[in-house]
Order: structure tokens, then sequence, then C-alpha cells
């Protein structure tokens, strides 16, 4: 299920993103894109990884960490 | 009653359909039938040297009970003496001064040998010339037509004579049998061109007879290419005019045509960029009278969208055109089928399951009544179950509104790269 698929991969972008991460760099080849998430600021606690990397497959997924990507972008500006 | 009359690089006519260069421009005759049945203005049938024909020259592919729905054909160009032409066409504008009458002209690639005709034809009196780099069968093997048409140099070259001497407007026909037709355009304009005129006809082999395996059409037993033309290369058309319009160095009028076959066809290639439009297989099919039909549903089409003018409509459309990289990734339509109209012929639903995103569930009601239904959020969009359905109005594409704004290729591109090259601080 294609839409299944998206749901769960957003998911997965949206909990990091919750978490205080942002993404850091994003690299594309045949099976995808991954997309390097890094914490904004240090989790002291030492729960949280400094460095989160999700594979992304779905197509809408892709489309919507980049639309996310560029408002990232704008925010920053 | 809107005012359909067109300038063209300074030719002006009464309307903007004229007829093509073709079969139905030979003779003097035709041409002033046409404009005795309302025709705007007329490209007559390409002089050069007189040619010889062969017998057998047109062929037409039906297609599910579509008559001409592409036409094919080997014949060269005026098989007359130039005189004789020359007498007639002046005849033709003595009678018919407010019509548009364009000479399309072929010669060898020889700066002396275009000097030369345009000089004779202009001295009879025609409104423009259209120089025929197009024609993509016989005169092409000896050196002309699309032979010179598919070099831009030669494209330039040859404008560049023919403007050295000509005192009316000159248009350059192009030939669509080349990857990129813009490169010939600009050659053309760089040439000196006043117009464009596009696109002449593809190179085409309609068949082959499966009882004696001859080529269709053939002459003794044998074939040869031919040109490909009618309503079925109007995409292929309408694309090139659209691309030539839109170009910021191809900036002389266009005149389009390749498939115009009504009023639509003609608000279609005028709203991507084209001036006019030219008309031939249409007439081969269905004879000079069709401009009464083309004439008036134009008018009805500018008067319902209250234009006063059909050269408002010109370009109207081009900046609607663009790359690939430019469409909006986050706009999403998706397929809605009306029970009420659907006559569950299951076409949407074979389509969709063997030939694209297998959105579409056969269900059944409480009644025991079939009926069919979209998953819209796995439906990408694709149309082709609207495309493949029998009846008008069983399914709808409709707009889903998105969370996210509009978001191109070129910018999401951009803004990985930015990401990779640091650029932005994006914290």
């Amino acid at each position: 299920m294609s839409y299944q698929e998206f749901l769960e991969e957003r998911d997965q972008i949206d909990y990091l993103i919750q978490q205080g991460y942002y993404m850091k760099n994003v690299n594309e080849n045949l099976s995808g894109a991954f997309v390097e998430f890094e914490l904004k600021e240090p989790d002291l606690s030492g729960k949280k990884s400094f460095t989160e990397t999700l594979h992304i497959k779905n197509a809408d997924a892709r489309k919507y960490f980049s639309s996310l990507l560029i408002q990232q972008m704008k925010q920053a500006q | 009653m809107a005012d359909l009359s067109i300038n063209l690089a300074g030719i002006k006519s009464p309307n903007p359909f004229w007829l093509a260069s073709a079969p139905p421009t030979n003779s003097g005759y035709q041409v002033q039938r046409a404009f005795e049945a309302g025709w705007g203005g007329a490209v007559w049938k390409t002089l050069g040297e007189p040619i010889l024909n062969v017998s057998s020259r047109f062929a037409a592919v039906s297609f599910n009970g579509q008559r001409v729905a592409g036409f094919n054909n080997i014949e060269l160009i005026t098989d007359r003496p130039l005189e004789v032409n020359l007498k007639e066409i002046y005849e033709t504008k003595k009678r018919f001064p407010d019509r548009a009458l364009v000479a399309s002209l072929m010669v060898e690639p020889k700066r002396e040998k275009w000097h030369e005709i345009v000089k004779r034809v202009e001295d009879v009196g025609v409104d423009g010339l259209e120089l025929n780099f197009g024609c993509p069968h016989g005169m092409a093997e000896r050196g002309m037509g699309s032979a010179s048409g598919q070099v831009p140099e030669l494209v330039e070259k040859q404008t560049y004579w023919v403007k050295e001497v000509a005192q009316t407007p000159v248009i350059v026909k192009l030939t669509p049998n080349i990857t990129d037709i813009t490169a010939t355009a600009e050659a053309a304009v760089q040439g000196g061109a006043d117009a464009i005129s596009m696109i002449n006809t593809i190179n085409s082999l309609m068949g082959v007879d499966l009882d004696t395996w001859n080529t269709i059409p053939h002459v003794a037993g044998k074939g040869a290419h031919g040109g490909y033309c009618g309503p079925a290369v109007k995409p292929i058309a309408l694309n090139m005019v659209a691309e030539c319009a839109r170009h910021p160095r191809i900036n002389v009028p266009i005149s389009g045509m390749g498939g115009v076959s009504s009023w639509r066809e003609a608000a279609e290639f005028m709203l991507m960029g084209a001036t006019g439009v030219q008309v031939c297989t249409a007439v081969m099919h269905h004879g000079f009278r069709i401009i009464e039909d083309m004439i008036e549903g134009l008018n009805h089409y500018l008067d319902e969208k209250g234009i006063a003018s059909v050269m408002d409509l010109v370009g109207k459309s081009v900046h609607k055109y663009s790359d690939w990289g430019n469409l909006d990734l986050n706009y999403k339509v998706a397929a809605r089928i009306n029970t009420d109209v659907c006559i569950n012929c299951n076409k949407c639903y074979i389509a969709c399951e063997d030939a694209s995103h297998q959105c579409i569930d056969r269900l059944t009601d409480e009644n025991g009544k079939e009926y069919l239904k979209v998953r819209e959020d796995d439906c990408v969009g694709c149309n082709l179950c609207s495309i493949v359905c029998p009846v008008d109005g069983a399914i709808d594409m409709v707009e889903i509104p998105s969370e996210h704004p509009p978001m191109t290729w070129n910018e999401r591109q951009a803004a990985i790269g930015a990401l990779a090259s640091c650029n932005v601080d994006v914290k």
C-alpha cells in the first residue's frame, strides 16, 4: 500500500522533527533518499543520539521531507 | 462579432485562416475558389524548378472509424513552369486584393538561385514569401527542403540571401524532423526572417500491405518515406510552436500549422503564440467550405469570451508552458467516480489495475449492486481512468488541496544542494 508507506515514513520524519532534530543533509541514490538529521541542541540526558538517518523510499514521503526542508531553510533565514 | 483580422509580420488578412502550401493551393483556380469560400490567405504551392511526380502519392490512417486521422504524401513541389504560376498568382491577387497571398519558394542552396526567384515572384505582387525548408521527401534528396532545414547554418545563410533582395516579409517554414526546432528557428531569426512557420510534415511510412508486402502507398512495388500530417500531428506541432514562442531569442511572429482542422485548434495555436494558422489536410478531406464553420466557431468563441480581436488571443497561454522542473510537485488531483453516471464497464478498473497504480476498488453495496470507488489517498492523479472512460461525466479529476506550499523540482534540488554545500545555516 503506497499510502500506508507514505504515512509510516512521514511519521518517522515528524517524530524526529518533534524531538528537536533538523535536516542536516540529504543523499539520494538508486535506493531513494537518506536524510541525515541532527539535534539542534545536544541532549544532555544522553538519551538521544546526536544524529539520525532515515531511509525514505516512498515518493510522496520524499516530497514531504523536501517541503519541510524548504520550510526549514526559510525559517532559518 | 469580433475582429478576426490579423497582421503577421506586416502581412494582413481578414481572418487567421490560411491555406498551407500544398495540393489545395496548386493553381489559381483552386486558390480563387478558396478565397470565394472565405479563406483569409493562401500560401501558394511551392515554386521552384518544376518537378516530376510519381503516381500513387497519398495515403491515410483511419483509426476506429475516424477517416484521415493522419495523412501522408510523397508529392513534390509544383510541376508547372514558374511563368504559369506567376500569371495565376497575379490574377488571383488582382481579384482578391484583401487576402494574404504568400508564395512558397524552394531552390538549391545557392545565392543567385534565391535572388532570381525572389525577384521574379515579388514582381507579380505577392504579400510575402515563405521559404520551404521543411519538405521531407524527394526534394530533400536533392539538398533542398528539410535537407537544408535540418542544418541551422544553411537556414541562416539562405534566409540572409533572401533578405538581401526581398521587398516583402519573409517567413521561414521549418521542418519538425529535427531534435530541437528552436535551433533552426533561431537560425532563421539570425538570418533576418520576419516570421517563422511550422510544422512541415513528419517523415513517415504509412504501412505495409500484409497481402502483397508492398509499402503503402507504393509505386510499382517500391516505396519511399513521405510527409505525415493531419489531426494526429497536432500535439507535436503545438509543442513546437509553443517552444518557439517561449524562446527568448525567437522574437518573430509564428504561423502555426499541423493538424488544424477546426476553429478550436486554431485558437489553441494562437493561444500558444501563433499569429495565424495554416490548414491543408482538413481541406483535402472536407473541401474549402470548412472555412465557414471555422470563422463562425471562432467568432462565437471570441464573443463568448468577450474578446474584441482575435489578435488578443495570441500568446496568452505561452507563460503557462514551461519546463518540467518548474511544475509544482505538491499539486494533486485525484479521480472521483460518479456512481450515478458510471455504467460499470470496468474500463477504468482494468486500466488502473494493469497500467497505473491499482487504486480503484470493485465493491458491492448493501443491495448487491456493484460499484467502483477510487481510494483517493493512493490515487496519483495520472488521469488514465478518465481518459479510457467511455461515459462523459462518469469520472472527475478533482483537485486535492495540499498542506504544503507549491514546490518545484528545481526548488527542491536547489534546497538539497544548498544543504550539501553548507550555504545555509539551517538550525
